[in-house]
């Protein structure tokens, strides 16, 4: 079974689609995660909560950001 | 930075992301790629930068240094009811913003100050604090600085013109003389005679 040129191209778009929508639901809750932990950490005065707020909650959002960044800029995969 | 705007813009980050992951959809209008770069790039950036500058600030307040177990005896010293003592003095006299009494003595810290060394340091006092055994008294890197009591004093009359201070005025600027060498202003923290003296109670 063959398919036409019409549908490939369709089938190559949902698949691209797919690609964005896990990258941005994945780089979403790695900032959501990490401005949390950024937030909770404002509200403890104590010397860990900047440890937390750069060792887990900066990295958190860094990691998401890269992600969102590289599924702009990556060849959609099928 | 007010603590409101920061939480504004971690609010902000927080309603945008969520609306990104539960509808990711959105991002296939123009409009859904904006917000989506707003949310999920500007706004976080946005929101770390603020809190690094709210966490810096709120580092300066003495409370937060004493909240340190080990530094309690040095927040113990600030009420010695003796004006020979100079960090008492200047902390009950308001010489010092008694808010921020530790930062403006020491502004040199690990944390504002230095580069990855000084970073290591400071982990390294999370280590001893909280893992490790805590060095008692005290013991700074360096010695202390004089630019600690000369960006007040410098400027003042009776500072300069002063008969003590004028004869060795070069001497103190350059760091040759350090204030609290002995014979001049020598009691400082003194935390390990701090059973034997008074302390001041201030009036509620």
């Amino acid at each position: 079974m063959t398919t036409e040129p019409g549908q490939a191209k369709q089938i190559e778009a949902q698949a691209g689609d797919k690609f964005i929508t896990t990258r941005l639901r994945l780089s979403g809750v790695l900032i959501i995660s990490g401005v949390l932990v950024q937030g909770i950490s404002l509200f403890w005065n104590h010397p860990l909560s900047f440890l937390a707020f750069i060792g887990i909650g900066s990295l958190a959002v860094f990691c998401g950001m890269v992600v969102y960044l590289f599924a702009l800029v990556s060849p959609r995969k099928s | 930075m007010p603590a409101t705007a920061v939480a504004t813009v971690l609010v902000l980050t927080l309603g945008i992301a969520g609306l990104l992951v539960v509808r990711p959809g959105i991002t296939s209008a123009r409009g859904g790629k904006i917000l989506a770069f707003l949310g999920l790039f500007i706004f976080p950036v946005f929101a770390g930068v603020l809190g690094l500058d709210n966490h810096i600030e709120r580092s300066k307040r003495t409370q937060f240094c004493l909240s340190c177990h080990m530094m309690e005896p040095y927040g113990k010293s600030l009420r010695i009811d003796d004006k020979s003592y100079i960090p008492a003095a200047h902390f009950q006299n308001n010489r010092v913003s008694r808010d921020e009494a530790c930062y403006t003595c020491h502004t040199d810290y690990t944390l504002y100050t230095g580069g990855v060394k000084a970073k290591i340091r400071g982990l390294h006092h999370i280590y001893a604090q909280y893992l490790g055994a805590p060095h008692q008294p005290v013991r700074l890197y360096q010695p202390f600085n004089n630019r600690e009591c000369l960006h007040c004093h410098l400027g003042a009359r009776s500072f300069e013109e002063g008969t003590t201070h004028g004869p060795v005025m070069d001497d103190i600027k350059s760091n040759q003389l350090s204030c609290v060498s002995s014979g001049c202003h020598d009691l400082v923290h003194n935390v390990g005679h701090l059973d034997h003296l008074k302390y001041w109670s201030p009036q509620p």
